[in-house]
């Protein structure tokens, strides 16, 4: 909960982002996303797979996939508009701007060189530094991800480390060249909960030390709850809920955000006697259904005649936003 | 149905694969209407030696030094490289498909044992094994069937063995065993329809390739004597290289042809049954 | 005192992987009651896998004992294993790689009936078509492939198919864990009224505590090939015993902002 004033600007602005299917004009993958983030700040993108963040993220870094299209919007990163469909420009962006991590480690490194080297290599790709020195950061940020023996371990391959040991490095490469934003995509979905905790933790720290704002994409509320400033729900393609942390789980609009909290498994909410669990019926819509109203309503159980009819558009108060007709009330236990 | 339609769209779309089986067609048709075109044997004596094509109201595309007509030993020809390619490749299927879903879903020492085996065929030079095969046997048609046979299993063996590598870990193949399926079913009904694809792709080029082996034992010398094919053409055409060409270079285009069309065929089958890209057809 | 559904003695299971010799099971002991539900809770690596696969006979186990209904099943063949299959199954984790992609649904549902020559084919394919409404599904879907379904609806055609025997003992190894958060709750709900109507008895293989937490009846906490701890859900997370029990709730992020943070994620400002 970094506060921020209201006037500074942000450092990474998504504005009405639109990604559809090439070829395909009825296959809209994202219909309209927009969010904020400023420095120090961690916002948390949640939402059901399908739903559209791992491509709001791969947008962001102009790593779209040739299948897809940008249908409009644009991207901002302090204020300068990004060329997210230029593969090229956006090398320049990639890591001296903005990091990424990704959820499987393993994928996102080479097996063929030690681990080292590999952060070495994003390092001289955007600085123009001796090898030395280069080297001397590659070791200190082994170090500073908490990875021990810096100095040897720099020489060992992938396959020799651990899921943990490999997302630190992971980490390592995309904080290789300070950049102001990361973006976390499920950087724990494929570890133990123990070896998350230390992840979290060590990505909170890092943000503490250099400020760096963290955009972290994930289905885990738990995790959302306890480490996250700001949360953005989405649903289908569209932003469905954002608000500060503690509003919107205290006191969610949109039934979409309120059927997750509710489906999300707590022994704090336990039923007496056990048993069932709270859940959403149906399944998230095919991104090519070209449904008039809200996407969540036939899921939804305070659906109406005006939700089936047409797209509610965003509703603010304050900081919490939600697009929804009937809203779960606010007033809530 | 629904399998068919695919199909179709995909002939429509693959022109490539419409072009390689029409060919493929025409080449089944002239070994189906051989008989009726041309009712003599073709080795009978039409008329007069090395007429070039045109030159003879008898023989469309002449005839060779003997006074055949090249075109009945064009049609007669096919039943043979058809007959070869598609025999020899079934005999190599059935047997390299036995070893290799063996070897590849009980591992272990019968892994150990049959890819031995299938190396110490690989290990011989293809060619010289066929004609090692043939001189021993003597030259008949059924046993060039069977040396290409024995040329080809090891190759089929691998891939299948490959595929099953992997399809053997899938959770459908344990799931079939705590249901308590017995190996043969789980082998064979299981898993080996899941690794057809391939092995279809791979079976398509290697009809063409046995076709062509055939013709080069034909044209060496070692094709049965009592059979005319494309191969024994070109090989007797080579007395008559400078003056008549056109004996060598007809039958020379028919074998270009059809390993052409199955060649296309097998690039266009490839596309279809690949796995991945039938996935992505069918995901959302 | 009636025998238990299953029980498990002492048991060890080691194997090679490629030139080292592994031991991921060492001396497991547990039992199972009829209509219970024991969760096995524990992270990667902690052997609990290998441990399902054994008493599914997929993995022979190197000493120790598995008794089911006081018949010794540990290390028999396939086909002395067979018998018991019907009583036993299992639901996979993999929705996509756990059903044979060329075979259709209803086909799917009713083989376990084929291959135990259980009713005649009409009888088969009616109680397959009955299983599928049971868990959802309507049975004119009966002739798609597992492609055209969702990951969610395929785990729905992998629990019928473990049910159409109407087996006593159902091994689930986390079918919840590809899942998304509302879909994960439709099918705990299912596996949960099949239990209460079909009188079945889970083994439950996860690595989420706070998931079994809602649902299980006993919870074993496995770490390092050994159960280190078990008891009834609710003690167990209330009050741990074992060191890393301990350590696994501390760091588990509840989805509650009014709770503390867990003193894993903590920093200092």
């Amino acid at each position: 909960m970094i506060p921020h004033p209201p006037s500074a600007a942000p450092v990474l602005e998504v504005d009405d982002l639109q990604i559809g299917v090439r070829k395909r004009p009825a296959m809209q993958i994202l219909r309209s996303v927009s969010f904020k983030i400023h420095a120090g700040e961690t916002l948390a993108i949640v939402g059901e797979s399908g739903c559209g963040k791992s491509m709001t993220s791969l947008a962001i870094m102009g790593l779209l996939p040739d299948a897809v299209e940008r249908r409009g919007g644009s991207v901002r990163f302090k204020g300068a508009e990004l060329p997210i469909t230029d593969n090229r420009a956006m090398r320049k962006v990639r890591a001296a701007q903005i990091g990424m991590v990704f959820q499987e480690p393993m994928a996102a490194l080479d097996p063929l060189y030690p681990v080292g080297k590999q952060v070495l290599e994003v390092i001289e790709e955007h600085e123009d530094i001796p090898r030395a020195k280069a080297w001397a950061r590659v070791i200190d940020l082994l170090a500073r991800v908490d990875l021990p023996n810096p100095e040897v371990l720099a020489w060992s391959y992938p396959h020799k480390l651990s899921g943990g040991q490999l997302q630190r490095v992971v980490i390592a490469m995309a904080l290789a060249c300070n950049p102001e934003v990361l973006i976390a995509d499920e950087p724990t979905t494929a570890l133990d909960v123990t070896v998350q905790a230390q992840i979290m933790r060590l990505l909170k720290r890092l943000q503490r030390d250099t400020g760096v704002a963290i955009v972290l994409i994930t289905h885990n509320l738990g995790l959302v709850a306890h480490t996250a400033d700001r949360v953005m729900v989405m649903y289908a393609g569209y932003k469905a809920e954002e608000g500060q942390t503690r509003d919107l789980f205290l006191a969610p609009r949109h039934p979409y955000t309120q059927g997750l909290l509710d489906a999300t498994p707590n022994p704090d909410r336990l039923a007496a006697g056990g048993g069932v669990l709270r859940e959403i019926p149906g399944t998230v819509p095919s991104i090519s259904d070209p449904m008039p109203g809200c996407r969540f309503a036939p899921r939804c159980p305070r659906a109406q005649e005006v939700c089936r009819a047409s797209v509610p558009g965003p509703v603010f108060e304050g900081s919490h936003g939600y697009a929804c007709f009937n809203p779960v009330p606010a007033a809530r236990g | 149905m629904g399998t068919l339609k695919a199909f179709l769209s995909i002939l429509l779309r693959d022109w490539m694969m419409g072009l390689g089986l029409l060919l493929l067609l025409g080449i089944l048709f002239m070994a189906a209407t051989a008989t009726v075109f041309f009712p003599n044997p073709p080795e009978t004596m039409i008329g007069p030696p090395l007429q070039w094509p045109g030159q003879y109201p008898g023989a469309l595309l002449g005839t060779d030094g003997l006074g055949r007509d090249i075109l009945s030993g064009l049609f007669y020809g096919a039943r043979i490289s058809l007959l070869v390619g598609f025999a020899s490749v079934a005999v190599a299927m059935v047997f390299g498909v036995i070893v290799g879903a063996l070897a590849g879903y009980y591992g272990g020492w019968v892994d150990m044992l049959l890819m031995r085996l299938t190396e110490l065929f690989q290990t011989i030079p293809q060619f010289m094994l066929a004609i090692v095969v043939v001189a021993v046997l003597g030259a008949s048609i059924q046993v060039i069937i069977l040396s290409l046979a024995i040329v080809s299993w090891p190759a089929i063996a691998r891939l299948v063995r490959g595929e099953f590598l992997v399809l053997r870990e899938k959770q459908y193949v344990q799931g079939c065993i705590v249901v308590g399926m017995s190996d043969p079913r789980i082998i064979f009904l299981q898993i080996l329809p899941n690794a057809m694809s391939g092995v279809t792709v791979m079976s398509t080029i290697m009809i063409a390739t046995a076709i062509l082996m055939e013709s080069a034992l034909s044209f060496l010398g070692f094709g049965d004597p009592n059979v005319m094919s494309w191969g024994s053409m070109i090989g007797l055409g080579k007395n008559n290289l400078r003056d008549a060409w056109y004996i060598m270079t007809i039958p020379g285009i028919a074998l270009l042809v059809t390993a052409l069309a199955l060649n296309m065929v097998g690039d266009g089958l490839n596309d279809y049954l690949n796995p991945r890209l039938r996935s992505q057809r069918g995901s959302r | 005192m009636s025998t238990p559904l299953l029980s498990i003695e002492d048991l060890h299971v080691s194997f090679r992987v490629g030139k080292q010799m592994i031991h991921p099971v060492r001396g497991i002991s547990l039992t199972l009651e009829r209509g219970e539900t024991l969760a096995l809770v524990g992270e990667s690596g902690c052997g609990k896998t290998t441990l399902a696969r054994t008493i599914l006979g997929l993995q022979a186990p190197s000493a120790g004992r598995i008794q089911f209904l006081g018949n010794e099943i540990a290390g028999l063949d396939r086909h002395a294993l067979k018998p018991y299959r019907r009583h036993i199954q299992c639901v996979f984790q993999d929705p996509f790689s756990s059903l044979n992609p060329r075979k259709r649904v209803e086909q799917l549902i009713r083989e376990p009936l084929d291959i135990h020559k259980i009713g005649d084919p009409a009888e088969r394919l009616r109680r397959a078509h009955a299983m599928m409404e049971r868990v959802g599904l309507p049975p004119d879907w009966g002739r798609r492939f597992p492609h055209e379904f969702s990951g969610g609806q395929r785990q729905r055609i992998g629990i019928a198919r473990a049910l159409v025997m109407q087996p006593d003992l159902l091994i689930c190894d986390e079918p919840v864990s590809a899942l998304d958060v509302s879909i994960q709750a439709q099918i705990i709900n299912l596996l949960w009224e099949l239990k209460r109507d079909m009188g079945l008895s889970y083994l439950f293989i996860s690595h989420d505590l706070m998931l079994v937490e809602t649902f299980a009846d006993r919870v074993a906490m496995m770490y390092k090939g050994e159960i280190v701890e078990t008891g009834p859900a609710r003690a167990v997370w209330s009050n741990p015993q074992h060191d890393f029990t301990r350590r696994m709730i501390d760091a588990i992020p509840v989805p509650d902002v009014t709770r503390p943070t867990p003193a894993a994620f903590r920093i200092d400002r």
